[in-house]
C-alpha cells in the first residue's frame, strides 16, 4: 500500500563538501580484530592521506550496531579510535551512509572544518559462511517488532524473498533474467580486488546455487564480508590546504522507510530511496539527467530496477561498475565503500557530470529501511 | 559501555574459529563465548494490548484513521502517514486474501523450524498486511511453490487451542477451501 500523500521536501543547496581522504580496510570473511583496532586503521590512514592529524578534526561519526558487536553502546569502544578522544563524537545504529551524511551536515552547516565518518563491520561470530549466516539472521530477526514479526520468523532474507516472490508474480522478468542479471554483477566484478566473489558466475550457477528464501538463492543476495571504511570530509576553505582526493559532495538526502503492515516494501520499494534522491539533487542543484554513474546498493536483482527508477536515472548511466553488493556487501560499512568505489571513478567522469552513491540499511531487508543517497562531483 | 556481559563473569571460554574442541589453529581468530541473556518485559500498550485480549477471543480487532479511512491490522495508536491518532475499532473477520510468501529455507537460533512459509496476508476489510505462517506450501525446491498454493488464495486464521494474549494465538493460515 502506498502512501497516501507524498511528504514535502524543504531543503536548499548546499555549499560542497570535500572528500579529503578515505581509507578500507581489506575485506575478509572474518577479521581477526577487535572494533576499535578496525576503526583506527582506516581512521588513522584516511587522516594521513589528507595531511591531517587527529587534532584536526571537530566531528567523529560512526556507524556500527551494538547487537552486532556484541556490547552495549559499543562506540564507548571505538570512540576514541574515530578520533573522538576528548573531542566531539557520536556514532549512528545504522550504515555508515547516514554517518557520512551526518558529518558532512555539520560541515555544510558551518558547525566544524573537518569530520570523519567510519563505518566498521565485524560480526561478532565466528565459523564458516552458514554459522556466520546463521548469526546475523538471528540478529535481523531481533531488529523486527516482537509482538508481530518476530514471531513468525522474519529476517532480512524472508523479507527480501517475499518482495523477490511478488515481483516474480506481477514481472514480465523470469527468474532467469533475474539470475542473469545477478551473474553479469558477480562476474563484471570478480577480477576486481575489493571483490569478495572471485569467480564469475553464469546465470545457471545462480539457480544453482544454495535456496535461501524462495526464489532467492545465495548469489542473488548481497556478498557479506567484515571490514571498515573511514571517510574525512573538509570545508571547501580547509580542503584547500589538504592533499589527498579530489571529489567533493554536493548533495545530501536521507529517509526512512515504513514498516511492515504498510505492504510499501513489498509494492513500491524505492519509496525512501526516491525521497533521498530528491533531497539529494535539490541541495546540489543538478537534476538526474546530470548524473553518469551510479553505485546502486540493490540486495537483490529484484530489487535493482526498482531502485535505479527511484534514482531518476536513465540506461545511459553506469551503475554499479564495482559489481555493487553482490561483489561486497560489508553490512553497516556499506555505505563507505560505495562512495569510495564512487570517488575513485569519478574523474573518470565526463566534465560537469555528477554520481549517485546510495546505501540502505539492511538489518530488516526492505523494511523500515533508512536509505541514504550522496551526489559527488570532481573537485 | 564496553564490558562484555559474560554469561558467568570470570567464565568465558577462549575459543578459536569453529573450533568446538578442536586444536586451535595459529591462522584461526582467537575469540571468547560470550552471552548476553536478558529478559524483556515488553510493553504492550493500549493499542496492542486491546488487539491481544482479542485473539485470546478468537477476535481480529482493527482500528482506522478517520482522516485517511485506512483500517489497521495490527490496530496502530496513530496513523503514521496523517499523523492523528486513530480512532474507530471494529472486528474482521478472520479471513483474508494471501497475497505472497516465501519459503525459508534455512533457520536461526531461536527461529522456527525450516522450511517454513511466511505470508502476507489481507485480511477483509483491512488495508495493512498481517505477516504470518502460513500451511498448504509445497516444501519441493525443484518445483514452483505457487503451483500447490497461488498468490491471491483466499485463506482463513486457525486458532490455537490455548490462547495467552499473543499473535501466535493465530496458530498459521491455511487455504479457506
Amino acid at each position: 500500500m502506498e502512501s497516501t500523500s507524498e511528504p514535502h521536501l524543504s531543503v536548499r543547496p548546499i555549499l560542497p563538501v570535500h572528500v579529503v581522504g578515505i581509507a578500507a580496510t581489506e575485506f575478509v570473511t572474518e577479521h581477526d580484530a577487535m572494533l576499535d583496532e578496525l576503526v583506527f586503521d582506516v581512521v588513522y590512514r584516511a587522516l594521513r592521506e589528507a595531511g591531517l592529524r587527529k587534532q584536526d578534526l571537530g566531528l567523529s561519526v560512526s556507524a556500527s550496531m551494538d547487537v552486532l558487536d556484541g556490547r552495549s553502546i559499543s562506540s564507548g569502544l571505538t570512540n576514541a579510535a574515530s578520533g573522538g578522544y576528548l573531542s566531539d563524537a557520536f556514532r549512528v545504529e545504522g550504515d555508515a551512509g547516514v554517518a557520512i551524511v551526518s558529518a558532512a551536515e555539520a560541515i555544510a552547516s558551518g558547525d566544524v572544518e573537518v569530520a570523519v565518518a567510519v563505518g566498521v563491520h565485524n560480526p561478532e561470530t565466528t565459523g564458516d559462511a552458514m554459522r556466520r549466516g546463521r548469526f546475523l539472521e538471528q540478529v535481523s530477526n531481533l531488529a523486527f517488532d516482537p509482538h508481530f514479526d518476530r514471531p513468525v520468523g522474519l529476517t532480512a532474507n524472508t523479507a527480501y524473498g517475499l518482495h523477490a516472490a511478488r515481483v516474480l508474480a506481477v514481472s514480465r522478468m523470469r527468474a532467469e533474467g533475474f539470475a542473469a542479471l545477478a551473474a553479469s554483477e558477480i562476474s563484471r566484478s570478480a577480477g576486481l580486488d575489493r571483490s569478495v566473489r572471485r569467480r564469475g558466475a553464469t546465470a545457471q550457477d545462480v539457480l544453482d546455487s544454495v535456496p535461501v528464501a524462495w526464489p532467492l538463492h545465495e548469489l542473488m543476495l548481497p556478498a557479506h564480508s567484515a571490514g571498515a571504511v573511514a571517510v574525512v570530509l573538509a570545508s571547501p576553505a580547509r580542503a584547500g590546504r589538504c592533499v589527498g582526493r579530489d571529489a567533493k559532495l554536493t548533495g545530501l538526502g536521507h529517509s526512512t522507510g515504513g514498516y511492515t503492515w504498510t505492504g510499501e516494501w513489498l509494492a513500491d520499494p524505492g519509496a525512501a530511496t526516491r525521497r533521498a534522491t530528491r533531497a539529494a539533487l535539490a541541495t546540489s542543484g543538478a537534476s538526474a539527467r546530470d548524473v553518469a554513474l551510479a553505485e546502486v546498493s540493490a540486495p537483490t536483482p529484484h530489487l535493482h530496477q526498482p531502485l535505479v527508477d527511484a534514482l531518476g536515472i536513465d540506461a545511459n548511466v553506469t551503475v554499479n561498475p564495482s559489481g555493487g553488493m553482490r561483489s561486497n556487501f560489508p553490512g553497516l560499512a556499506n555505505g563507505g565503500l560505495r562512495l569510495l568505489e564512487v570517488v575513485e571513478r569519478i574523474g573518470e567522469l565526463p566534465s560537469g557530470s555528477i554520481a549517485l552513491s546510495h546505501s540502505l540499511d539492511t538489518i530488516t531487508g526492505g523494511v523500515a529501511e533508512d536509505a541514504t543517497v550522496i551526489a559527488v562531483e570532481a573537485a | 559501555m564496553t564490558s562484555p556481559t559474560a554469561s558467568q563473569a570470570g567464565e568465558a571460554i577462549i575459543r578459536r574459529s569453529g573450533s568446538d574442541g578442536v586444536a586451535a589453529s595459529p591462522s584461526r581468530p582467537a575469540t571468547q563465548e560470550v552471552n548476553w541473556n536478558l529478559r524483556y518485559d515488553i510493553h504492550l500498550g493500549a493499542t496492542w494490548s486491546r488487539f491481544m485480549d482479542g485473539l485470546r477471543q478468537r477476535k481480529l480487532l482493527a482500528n482506522s484513521c478517520a482522516s485517511c479511512s485506512r483500517v489497521f491490522v495490527p490496530p496502530q495508536a496513530y496513523c503514521e502517514s496523517c499523523f492523528e491518532p486513530t480512532a474507530e475499532w471494529l472486528e474482521l473477520p478472520a479471513e483474508g486474501t494471501l497475497e505472497v510468501y516465501t519459503v525459508a529455507w534455512h533457520g536461526f537460533t531461536g527461529g522456527p523450524t525450516p522450511p517454513y512459509a511466511i505470508g502476507g496476508i489481507r485480511l477483509d476489510g483491512a488495508s495493512t498486511l498481517l505477516m504470518h505462517h502460513v500451511v498448504g506450501v509445497d516444501f519441493d525446491s525443484e518445483s514452483d511453490p505457487k503451483d500447490a498454493l497461488p498468490f491471491g488464495t483466499r485463506v482463513r486464521a486457525v486458532w490455537a487451542e490455548e490462547r495467552v494474549g499473543h499473535v501466535l494465538d493465530i496458530s498459521h493460515f491455511e487455504p479457506a477451501s
